[in-house]
């Protein structure tokens, strides 16, 4: 087929892209690999009135911080699905919150008594699991419905909000995988996410 | 002096833009007239702009070129007006490209910079090569549920109701399957390519 053939195919019955898909597949995918998560997790839910819920009193902080920070990663995430645009300064409203929050949870971490709490790591690793895949499978599935022009920035800022969106659950049911310090785990569990999504961007967002 | 050519040069890629934007807006408003226009200006720029980058491998000019085309109207959902149309077009052909460099090239890799989107819309070609893979054929490969509603719609120009009447599809089938058919024609150039 020449080129001028293909280009009259594609032109019969012109139309608009559906922008609310790309809404759609964003809020869809998204919420499904919350729930997902959530699904995975139940059997961890802290029971009413349990300590667990009240050991952090800073609750609604936490909670005001982990939402700016997915509402940051999200933006940055949805800009990087789309071919051109700056990203640097939705990339520092990102940035700049999360190294402040590392330099707060290492302050913590360097007081804390007695070093890290005793935990199982196999337990420790199969809960990160349960939580951050689904959510990180949905992230990347929905950015593969975008068109991605660079795909280590897209998968870090996939990874990213996985991450992002996964501390906020952490958050909001008060879910403590028993990692502290808090924040120092915040930061790692957005950053780390966003690392191995660096890695898997070239190969699994290809279009 | 460096200072004009600049200038002359920054002129010119806001009268493209204007023009490929006007044509492009009229294209999502439907008018087909104006899409076709919008693609063949676009492929004037990109046939160009590839044969210089890809002085070495002139047979796969036109192929990467379809390519680019059919991602751009793949990816139409991501434009946002407020953003410059060349510098979107720009970022999706250098996408292309650097995708097949990385597939193809034997020696070190193709480095393009992010922001050029003067370079590839200074010069206009539009002599079309021949080229090496075909679209008709890798059409015929697609599953009837593609391969029809694209047929129907798309070559011979019938409406969606009467698509879905001939091939018995329902509307809603028949303009999911042009959707899909032409993502999955894309994936299908880029596996040939």
């Amino acid at each position: 087929m020449e080129t001028r053939d293909l280009i009259l195919l594609l032109s019969r019955r012109a139309h608009a892209a559906d922008r609310r898909y790309v809404r759609w597949r964003w809020a869809a995918g998204l919420a499904l690999g919350l729930l997902a998560s959530l699904a995975l997790l139940w059997p961890q839910m802290p029971a009413e009135g349990s300590a667990v819920a009240t050991v952090r009193t800073a609750y609604w902080l936490d909670l005001a911080v982990a939402t700016a920070l997915g509402m940051a990663a999200l933006v940055l995430a949805v800009r990087l699905g789309r071919p051109a645009g700056s990203v640097r300064a939705r990339g520092l409203v990102l940035a700049l919150p999360l190294c402040g929050l590392a330099l707060m949870g290492a302050l913590e971490w360097w007081r804390m008594p007695g070093g890290l709490p005793e935990t199982a790591w196999h337990t420790f690793m199969a809960d990160v699991l349960r939580l951050y895949v689904p959510i990180f499978a949905a992230a990347f599935w929905c950015m593969r419905g975008q068109a991605p022009t660079r795909l280590a920035l897209a998968g870090a800022a996939a990874g990213a909000l996985a991450g992002a969106l996964a501390t906020l659950l952490c958050t909001v049911f008060s879910l403590d995988l028993a990692m502290s310090p808090w924040r120092l785990w915040h930061v790692l569990g957005v950053a780390v996410p966003a690392l191995v999504g660096t890695l898997l961007g070239p190969v699994l967002l290809r279009w | 002096m460096k200072g004009d050519r600049q200038l002359e040069r920054s002129a010119m890629l806001a009268g493209v833009e204007m023009s490929l934007g006007r044509r492009f807006e009229a294209a999502q408003a439907g008018d087909a007239v104006a899409y076709r226009d919008f693609l063949d200006e676009l492929s004037g720029h990109l046939r160009a702009f590839l044969r210089r980058r890809l002085a070495q491998a002139p047979d796969d000019v036109e192929d990467i070129l379809q390519e680019t085309l059919l991602a751009i109207h793949n990816s139409r959902h991501t434009y946002r007006s407020d953003q410059p149309l060349t510098a979107w077009v720009y970022a999706i052909a250098r996408y292309k490209l650097m995708d097949f460099y990385r597939h193809h090239a034997r020696r070190g890799a193709l480095n393009l910079p992010l922001e050029a989107a003067d370079e590839l819309f200074a010069r206009s070609d539009t002599e079309p090569m021949q080229a090496r893979h075909d679209i008709g054929q890798l059409l015929e490969e697609l599953p009837d549920r593609h391969r029809l509603p694209i047929v129907h719609v798309k070559l011979r120009g019938l409406s969606v109701a009467e698509t879905a009447r001939l091939t018995g599809m329902s509307e809603s089938a028949v303009k999911v399957g042009v959707h899909r058919g032409l993502k999955a024609l894309a994936l299908k150039i880029r596996s040939a390519t």
